[in-house]
């Protein structure tokens, strides 16, 4: 059973990257920081007794479905919202979208080229994984970013291995032709 | 590039990134932290405090606190539609009783109408309803 100081520790540990997460998905700072909000004080009431090593596999867990609940309330509101927008014109809020990822990534003009290359990279990086379709997305960051094994992957996106697999493959392989097609190569 | 290299190169720069959250939205991920802290903390008294009851109760008699909310939810679920069902059902009944009252009642008519029923057929017959009305030709 995770103690009070092992829960801690694990929400700080992941808390970032869950916003990271939410970011990608949701691509709305206010609604990312709500979903990662939620996650964490379900995973707390409600699996905060479990085991600490089964809490990143539940919190992610958490956190997919929270993000689907929300694009499901989101579309709820779509149907009645839409009608009205459109009768107001086009804000350009594909526009926005694209910008949501930058605004969260503080550019410092005075950096060493150096690490204005690396902020490029993480950039470009951050706008080709937020092309990616959600599920490959998903399966990709759970399997390197955040170290599940297939297994465990393929239960928080409740899917089977294979599937985790097909999609960890296409998501890399769009990410590589991507980034070649920018002509970085490593 | 291999796809292990591609991860090694994605988590770095996704590290990178989320170590460089603005300041706001740290913060606010760690108010989140402690609220979500606090409502464990929370749950933790009252586990302490209603365990022993629920102990001593017989396993039929324990509180179940998710029960009712599910029954609820099921029941506002299962009423309406079977309201809707129902009347639907109820509507087409009628309808197919009032069809067939209709239908016996014109078969009756023209039963026992002096007219015979051939002539209803008959082309010249029609347009002599059309031009001539029913009392008309009742006379």
């Amino acid at each position: 059973m995770a103690s009070r100081q092992e829960l801690s520790d694990f929400l700080a540990g992941a808390e970032r990257r869950a916003f990271k997460h939410a970011m990608f998905a949701l691509r709305d700072s206010e609604a990312a920081l709500d979903v990662v909000q939620d996650a964490m004080l379900r995973l707390a009431s409600r699996y905060g007794g479990r085991p600490a090593a089964e809490l990143p596999m539940l919190f992610h867990r958490i956190l997919q479905n929270a993000i689907t609940d929300h694009f499901r309330r989101q579309r709820v509101r779509n149907l009645w919202t839409t009608p009205l927008s459109e009768l107001q014109g086009n804000d350009g809020s594909e526009h926005g979208e694209a910008e949501a990822l930058e605004a969260l990534d503080p550019h410092d003009p005075d950096e060493p080229a150096t690490l204005a290359e690396r902020t490029q990279l993480r950039a470009i990086l951050e706008a080709e994984i937020a092309r990616l379709p959600r599920r490959q997305r998903e399966a990709f960051l759970l399997r390197y970013w955040e170290d599940l094994n297939v297994a465990e992957t393929a239960l928080v996106m409740g899917c089977s291995e294979g599937s985790v697999k097909t999609h960890c493959s296409r998501a890399a392989r769009a990410l590589a032709e991507a980034l070649a097609a920018r002509g970085i190569q490593r | 590039m291999t796809e292990r290299e591609l991860a090694r190169i994605v988590r770095a720069a996704l590290d990178e990134s989320a170590e460089r959250l603005p300041a706001p939205i740290a913060h606010r991920l760690a108010a989140a932290r402690a609220a979500a802290l606090a409502r464990a903390e929370r749950g933790d008294r009252r586990r302490i405090h209603e365990a022993p009851r629920a102990r001593a109760l017989p396993r039929t008699e324990r509180p179940r606190p998710q029960a009712p909310r599910l029954a609820w939810r099921i029941a506002a679920i299962v009423v309406p539609i079977s309201l809707v069902a129902g009347g639907l059902f109820g509507i087409s009944v009628w309808e197919s009783q009032q069809r067939a009252e209709d239908l016996a009642e014109l078969d009756a008519a023209m039963l026992v109408d002096e007219v015979p029923i051939a002539a209803y057929a008959d082309r010249g017959f029609g347009v002599f309803l059309r031009n001539v009305s029913w009392e008309e030709s009742r006379q």
